[in-house]
C-alpha cells in the first residue's frame, strides 16, 4: 500500500495535477454556493473541459469539483440559511443560528475544520478498504455484476425519491430505456432511433447530465423565483467575527467529528446513501447522545450539531468512491456522473483499474487529500471574499450557466441537434421535478444501462438462457437477497401503513 | 386527477409505446432462439416500467402527490423560462448561421435582457467580454476550430 500511496503521491503532485485540485475546489465552492445547483451540475459543468486531459487529471479534477461543491454548499447554508446542496441542509440547523449570532467565522471554520477531519478519515478508510474490496471482486462475474447494478439501482431508488420509492424506480427505468437509444451494442442494430442518424451513437451522456442537472436547476430558480442575493449581500457586508477556535471549543467537537466521520464513511459505501443521508444520520446521532443540557442547544447554534453534519458529509463523499472505484458501479448520483465521465474518456472503473492503473487509483484517492488540504487552507482564509459571489444577481448568473451547459455539449460533438434535445430534455426534467420526481436514479439508470445490458447477454449465455444464473452462486444470491430486502421493506411500510389508515377509515365509518 | 396518477399514466403510455416500438427492433435471421437479443432488455425494461407506472396508480397518493395536476404547474414565472428556452433554441440556430461570437453575445444579452436587466451597460459588459473572451480562449489558445456563420458564406464575406 505504501508504493501504492507513493505512486499516487507522484502523479497527484505533478504542477498540473496540483493546479486541477486548485481549480476544482475553487470552481466547486464556487458553484456549490450558488442555492439551487449541486454537485451533479458543477461536475457536469467541468466535464467538457476535462476532455482536454488525462484521465487521472480529469478524475483528479472532479474529486476537487466534488468536495469543493459540498464545501461551497454548507458555505451558503450557513451564511444565508439557503443550502446549494442537499448534503448540507444539516448544516444549516445549527450553522444558520451561528451566523446570526455573529459567529459567522467561527460556523465556517468549524464546518471547514470538520469537513477536512471527515474526509481525511474517510481517505485513510477508503486506501484501507478500496484494495480489500478490489480484490474480492476480481472474482466476480457477470451474473454478479449484473446483480449489483441491480442492487445499486434498487438502493439509490430506496433512498431518492423522499418517500416515493414507487416514483424513483420509475425513474431509474426511464433511465434505462434512455440508454438503450442508438446502436444495438452487441447485434449492432439501431434501436429507438426514428431513423435518425444524430440518434445512431445513442443519446450522449452529456448532453443528458446537463439538462437534467445544470440547464434544469438554472431555470428552476428563475421558475421558483426565490432570490437570496439581498440576504446574501447583507451576510457579505456584515462581519464574520474571528476564524478561530479556542481549546475548549475544539474539545468540544473534537469527539463528534470522530464518530460522524466513521458514520458518514460507511453510510456512503452503501450504494444509494450518499451525503445527505449520512449528514443527517450523523446530526440525529449526535443529538440522541447528547446531554439533556446539550439537546436544547440543537437548533440554536451548538457546535456539535455543526460539526457532525459536516463531518459525515464530506466522509461520506470519500466513502462513495469506494464501490465506483473497486466496482465500478457507482452508489450516488454524483459518482454516477464520475463514471460516465470515466468511461467516456476509455476507463472503466472496477477491480481491474486497481490492477492494471495503479497511478490512476492512487491518484485519485492521494487527490482527494490534497483537495481537503486545499479547501483548508485555501479556501477558509478566502471565504469571506468568495461568500461577496453569493451576492451576485441570479439575473447575471442563470444566463452564463445556462451558455456553458449549452456550449460545453456544442463543443463536444459540434452537433446542434444535441442542443436541441438538450432544451427538450431540460424542460421534460422540469416537468418531473415540479411533480416530485427525482433525477439521480434516472441519470444512475442512463449510465449503468449498457453495462447492465452487457452483464445480463453473458450472464444469459453463460447459463443458456435461464435465469438461474441469479442465485446459482453464493455471491450473487446474497446480493439478490439484499436486493430484495432493500426493495420489500418499504413495501411492507406501506401495507402497514395502509392496513392501520384503512382501520382507522372504518372505525369511523361504523 | 391527481398528479401522481396523471403522471402515472403518462409513464403507462411511455411504456406501452416504448415496447411496442421494441418489438419492431431489428433482429438477424435466427436470432429469435437466442438466449439474448436486441429485443430483450427493451422489452423487460417495458413490462417493468408499466408494471411500476400500474402500481403508482393504484397506491393512494400521499402528500404533494395527492394535489391536482394543475396545481404543480401553478404559480410559478413560466413566461420567463419559456422565454430563455426560445433564445436557447435561437441560440442552436445562431450558432450555425451568425457564427460563435455573435450568436453568444445575442444569447447572453437576450438572457439578461429576459431576467429584467434593461441598463444597456450591464448587458453589454457582461455579454460582449465574456463571449469575446471565450472565442479567444477557443479559438486562439486552443485551436479549436469554430466555424464561422453560414450567413457571411451567402453574403460572399468568406
Amino acid at each position: 500500500m505504501v508504493e501504492g500511496i507513493l505512486l499516487g503521491l507522484t502523479t497527484a503532485f505533478t504542477p498540473l495535477n496540483l493546479m486541477m485540485v486548485f481549480i476544482g475546489c475553487g470552481a466547486g465552492t464556487i458553484i456549490g454556493m450558488l442555492p439551487g445547483l449541486g454537485p451533479i451540475s458543477a461536475i457536469a459543468l467541468m466535464i467538457p473541459i476535462t476532455y482536454g486531459f488525462e484521465p487521472a487529471t480529469a478524475m483528479i479534477l472532479m474529486a476537487g469539483v466534488y468536495y469543493g461543491a459540498i464545501f461551497g454548499g454548507s458555505t451558503s447554508s450557513i451564511l444565508i440559511n439557503a443550502p446549494g446542496v442537499a448534503g448540507t441542509v444539516a448544516t444549516a440547523f445549527d450553522g444558520y443560528p451561528l451566523a446570526r449570532e455573529g459567529h459567522a467565522g467561527k460556523a465556517l471554520a468549524i464546518a471547514a475544520y470538520a469537513s477536512f477531519s471527515g474526509g481525511t478519515v474517510g481517505v485513510i478508510l477508503l486506501m484501507l478498504a478500496a484494495p480489500a474490496l478490489a480484490k474480492v471482486a476480481l472474482s466476480f462475474q457477470s451474473a454478479d455484476y449484473f446483480a449489483l447494478m441491480v442492487m445499486g439501482l434498487t438502493a439509490v431508488s430506496a433512498f431518492a425519491g423522499k418517500g416515493h420509492v414507487v416514483k424513483a424506480l420509475l425513474m431509474t427505468v426511464v433511465g434505462l430505456m434512455l440508454s438503450t437509444i442508438g446502436t444495438d451494442p452487441s447485434a449492432g442494430v439501431q434501436r429507438f432511433t426514428f431513423g435518425r442518424v444524430d440518434l445512431s451513437d445513442g443519446i450522449s451522456f452529456l448532453m443528458l447530465a446537463m439538462a437534467m442537472f445544470a440547464l434544469s436547476e438554472a431555470l428552476m430558480t428563475i421558475l421558483k423565483n426565490e432570490d437570496v442575493s439581498e440576504k446574501a449581500a447583507q451576510a457579505a457586508r456584515g462581519g464574520m467575527g474571528t476564524l478561530r477556535l479556542n481549546r475548549a471549543e475544539i474539545r468540544t467537537i473534537a469527539p463528534v467529528v470522530g464518530r460522524s466521520s466513521i458514520l458518514g464513511f460507511l453510510i456512503g459505501v452503501l450504494p444509494g446513501a450518499g451525503a445527505t443521508i449520512a449528514s443527517f444520520l450523523a446530526y440525529g446521532m449526535e443529538r440522541t447522545v447528547a446531554s439533556a443540557k446539550e439537546k436544547l442547544k440543537f437548533g440554536k447554534g451548538s457546535l456539535r450539531g455543526l460539526a457532525a453534519p459536516e463531518s459525515a458529509n464530506n466522509a461520506a463523499c470519500t466513502g462513495s468512491f469506494v464501490p465506483l472505484l473497486t466496482l465500478g458501479i457507482p452508489g450516488s448520483g454524483t459518482t454516477a456522473i464520475m463514471l460516465g465521465a470515466l468511461i467516456s474518456y476509455g476507463v472503466q472503473p472496477g477491480p481491474r483499474l486497481y490492477t492494471d492503473q495503479p497511478e490512476m487509483f492512487w491518484a485519485v484517492i492521494m487527490s482527494m487529500y490534497l483537495g481537503n488540504v486545499i479547501l483548508l487552507i485555501l479556501n477558509l482564509p478566502l471565504i469571506p471574499y468568495i461568500a461577496r459571489l453569493l451576492a451576485l444577481r441570479k439575473e447575471i448568473l442563470v444566463p452564463m450557466i445556462l451558455f456553458f451547459s449549452l456550449i460545453g455539449v456544442y463543443l463536444v460533438s459540434f452537433n446542434t441537434f444535441e442542443l436541441y434535445l438538450m432544451v427538450i430534455f431540460a424542460a421534460i426534467a422540469i416537468v418531473l421535478r415540479l411533480l416530485d420526481y427525482p433525477m439521480a436514479p434516472m441519470i444512475l439508470g442512463f449510465i449503468l444501462g449498457d453495462l447492465m445490458e452487457d452483464n445480463l447477454r453473458r450472464a444469459l449465455a453463460i447459463s443458456d438462457g435461464s435465469i438461474s444464473f441469479l442465485w446459482e452462486r453464493p455471491i450473487t444470491l446474497v446480493i439478490m437477497l439484499i436486493t430484495v430486502a432493500v426493495l420489500v421493506t418499504p413495501a411492507i411500510k406501506f401495507v402497514r401503513e395502509r392496513w392501520s389508515s384503512r382501520s382507522v377509515t372504518a372505525g369511523e365509518g361504523g | 386527477m391527481t398528479r401522481d396518477r396523471a403522471s402515472a399514466l403518462a409513464l403507462l403510455a411511455l411504456s406501452l409505446a416504448y415496447g411496442w416500438m421494441s418489438t419492431g427492433i431489428e433482429m438477424f435471421p435466427g436470432a429469435e432462439a437466442d438466449p439474448f437479443t436486441p429485443q430483450t432488455l427493451p422489452k423487460a425494461l417495458a413490462v417493468l416500467g408499466a408494471v411500476l407506472a400500474i402500481a403508482l396508480l393504484l397506491t393512494r397518493p400521499k402528500e404533494g402527490g395527492a394535489k391536482s395536476f394543475a396545481s404543480a404547474f401553478a404559480g410559478f414565472q413560466w413566461g420567463k423560462v419559456i422565454e430563455l428556452m426560445v433564445v436557447m433554441v435561437l441560440y442552436a440556430l445562431a450558432l450555425v448561421w451568425l457564427g460563435f461570437l455573435l450568436a453568444t453575445i445575442f444569447f447572453l444579452a437576450a438572457g439578461f435582457w429576459i431576467l429584467g436587466i434593461r441598463r444597456v451597460r450591464t448587458i453589454v459588459i457582461g455579454s460582449v467580454p465574456l463571449a469575446v473572451g471565450f472565442w479567444l480562449v477557443l479559438a486562439k489558445l486552443l485551436d479549436i476550430y469554430l466555424a464561422p456563420g453560414e450567413i457571411w458564406f451567402l453574403l460572399g464575406m468568406q
